[in-house]
């Protein structure tokens, strides 16, 4: 008599790790990016994850651009380089009509109406940018099929590190009085000179950048599921040939 | 690995804290002010001549404008504008016809009247021979007492009329003198030697005398040898000025020449109060006309545009800083506040002699009650200079004396070698005070100084 085979009870699943609240996913961005990410990657769509460090981008982009064009010392600042500007022009090196967009744009008070717009629109800007990147980088480059909702999931919360970076950025200007004091290697340049091409090259190597390109890469790879190290690669690349172009067009001297 | 975890958090939050904590203090207590870019200069001794400047025409001293007496056509004019003519030279011929005619007239007149009087004396013969005659006849009571009243009466009208025939006589030779008088001024000759300066009439024309009427300027004499700028000063500096200071004068006709002067008149009355009334001129300056001789001979024409340095006030090794240096300023409110404790001390020095008070006291309350009415009203600026002071500006109100083109001389507020700010011109004015962070730095280009002006202009 046979005997009948033995039905193997169906090995239960490891215990999925339960969800991390979204305050925990903001926070652990910084710490635990890779937790983050894998959180993002098995839960449904969370419009909260790129909005609401969207949001919170936005409003501290705009309170540090009305705080740090609040300072005399900045104020001074920005007429010598509205000095350098016209030099600039007359070298014909800036086009006048950039030039007078630019000297408009750096009075006192269009300068924080203007920032702190520019910098509100840019959160939300830079959240979509990155999204769109991570998921065409994921479809072209690696070959993986990644909805652009998690994409945007990723890069919204990577964006937190902007925020920090903003934070960090907007204090060591308040305290040193000098526009190009930001974490970057423009902070040992005394004389920041906008309508320098090697200046804003050094202001574009940031600490934050550094590690928001990081963390990025990080959520590439678990979104893509693939070894970080090819993630980054990509991510870097990217990154670098980008600010490489924001400089060379002079749009990096209008973000300055 | 949780454990790993929590420990990569704990390291990295504590790290974001200590980094926000860390700049976010610093900043708070240390908020990085506007550095200043200044120029400075020493406090010197140096000595000033104070110079008041004003502009205005070169004309001859001695000048005389000529125009004749008498009306009519000019039927002579040997003279041209430029040329040179001596005391007595004939200038002008106006036709005399007019004039000999009226004197032949007058000679009439006046022979009629000697005729008159001739006539005149003759009746009074007569009238007095009847009047003795009858006098005789009346006395020996052989005519009436009124045939004797019309004899005398007679007589009486015969002596009026030889004294009013000999008035119409003394008239009539009047007359005659006032009409060789006519004639002799349709000759006019050079009151003076010099130069016609300009001649506005011709030969031909018929100019009007000054007897009824203002009278054609034919031309004009001056003496071109000796010059005099007459240049218009404004009130406030003209009471600066007195006969007998020097000037130094440039004439816009001979470049890189300065001519030496001396001040010689000054006028009383402002160039336009004779015919200034209370709604005109109100927009115009008040300007008094200095009078300032050229001491050199140089080849001057009337009218040629000059100017004037006219040195007022000297001093000899006194404090100066320079003119950009002083400004001005509205006084602290502890400087308000200490004149305000000033007056009251003085006032109660005045009553503190422990007396019954009773008058005293309430004499002062008033006086403390002025000085603080006379404290609440508006703050006047008071001029002041920045000192540099390690990394700070200090302002220090000072008493200024007199300037120059380039320096203030200073007689109160600062001492000999101290460093003050001297520019540029929209940190002095504008941006620095009292105890603001400096550093010193090169002079803002032209460009540089026009954008501030217009900055300035805006705000």
């Amino acid at each position: 008599m046979d005997v009948p085979p033995l039905i193997q009870e169906p090995v239960p699943a490891p215990p999925h790790p339960p969800r991390m609240s979204l305050a925990a996913r903001l926070l652990n961005v910084f710490a635990v990016p890779g937790q983050v990410f894998n959180d993002v990657r098995s839960s449904p769509p969370t419009v909260s994850n790129w909005l609401v460090p969207s949001v919170l981008g936005a409003i501290v982009g705009a309170l540090a651009a009305v705080i740090i064009f609040s300072q005399p010392s900045i104020q001074q600042q920005f007429q010598k380089e509205n000095q350098r500007i016209q030099e600039a022009v007359t070298a014909g090196k800036l086009t006048p009509d950039l030039a007078n967009v630019l000297e408009k744009i750096t009075a006192p008070t269009s300068m924080k109406v203007f920032g702190a717009i520019v910098a509100a629109l840019g959160s939300f800007a830079g959240v979509f940018w990155w999204g769109f990147v991570l998921w065409l980088l994921a479809h072209r480059m690696l070959r993986v099929n990644v909805p652009f909702s998690k994409a945007l999931e990723v890069a919204g919360l990577a964006m937190l590190v902007d925020v920090l970076g903003t934070v960090v950025g907007m204090l060591l200007i308040v305290h040193l009085g000098r526009i190009g004091a930001t974490p970057s290697l423009a902070l040992v340049i005394k004389d920041f000179d906008v309508t320098r091409k090697g200046h804003l090259l050094a202001a574009a190597a940031n600490i934050f950048a550094f590690w928001v390109v990081g963390v990025r890469s990080i959520g590439l790879a678990k979104l893509a599921g693939v070894p970080y190290l090819r993630a980054a690669w990509l991510v870097v690349t990217f990154w670098v040939i980008q600010q490489s172009l924001l400089v060379v067009t002079g749009i990096a001297q209008l973000a300055r | 690995m949780a454990k790993t975890s929590k420990r990569r958090k704990i390291i990295v939050f504590s790290l974001i804290g200590l980094v926000l904590a860390g700049l976010g203090g610093v900043a708070f207590f240390h908020k990085r002010e506007a550095v200043v870019t200044i120029q400075t200069e020493k406090v010197v001794r140096r000595d000033l001549t104070e110079k008041v400047v004003a502009n205005g025409k070169i004309q001859p001293v001695l000048q005389v404008k000529i125009s004749p007496e008498v009306s009519g056509e000019i039927i002579d004019l040997p003279v041209k504008e430029g040329q040179s003519v001596k005391k007595g030279d004939l200038l002008v011929k106006i036709k005399p016809d007019f004039y000999i005619a009226q004197i032949h007239q007058c000679q009439a007149g006046y022979e009629s009247a000697l005729a008159g009087k001739a006539q005149a004396e003759a009746n009074l013969e007569k009238a007095e021979a009847d009047f003795k005659r009858n006098k005789d006849l009346w006395e020996h009571k052989l005519l009436s007492e009124s045939d004797y009243v019309g004899f005398k009466a007679s007589y009486d009208v015969a002596k009026a009329q030889v004294d009013s025939a000999l008035h119409q006589v003394e008239s009539a030779k009047a007359t005659v003198a006032s009409a060789q008088d006519s004639l002799d001024k349709t000759t006019i000759v050079s009151p003076m030697t010099g130069t016609i300066s300009k001649l506005n009439s011709r030969l031909g024309e018929r100019v009007l005398g000054t007897v009824q009427n203002v009278g054609t300027e034919i031309m004009t004499i001056a003496d071109l040898n000796e010059m005099e700028a007459r240049v218009d000063l404004g009130e406030n500096d003209v009471v600066l000025i007195a006969p007998g200071q020097t000037a130094q004068l440039e004439v816009d006709a001979f470049k890189d020449r300065k001519f030496n002067g001396t001040v010689t008149e000054v006028a009383n009355s402002s160039n336009d109060s004779s015919t200034l009334t209370s709604s005109s001129s109100t927009q115009d300056a008040t300007k008094f006309q200095v009078r300032i001789r050229v001491q050199e001979r140089e080849q001057f024409k009337p009218g040629m545009s000059v100017t004037a340095e006219i040195s007022t006030r000297f001093r000899t090794n006194v404090l100066t800083v320079p003119i950009a240096s002083v400004t001005t300023r509205m006084p602290k409110e502890k400087d308000k506040k200490d004149a305000k404790l000033a007056v009251a001390d003085s006032v109660g020095t005045n009553n503190s002699n422990g007396e019954n008070c009773t008058t005293n006291c309430i004499t002062n309350t008033v006086e403390v009650a002025k000085s603080e009415k006379k404290n609440k009203g508006p703050a006047k600026p008071i001029e002041v200079v920045f000192v540099m002071e390690g990394e700070r500006a200090k302002m220090v109100p000072v008493k200024i004396g007199i300037s120059d083109d380039n320096y203030w001389e200073i007689t109160d507020g600062l001492k000999d070698g101290q460093e003050v700010i001297s520019g540029g011109y929209r940190a002095i004015s504008r941006d620095l005070e009292d105890g603001k962070k400096i550093k010193k730095g090169p002079p803002p280009s032209e460009k540089d100084k026009d954008k501030d002006s217009q900055q300035d202009k805006k705000d």
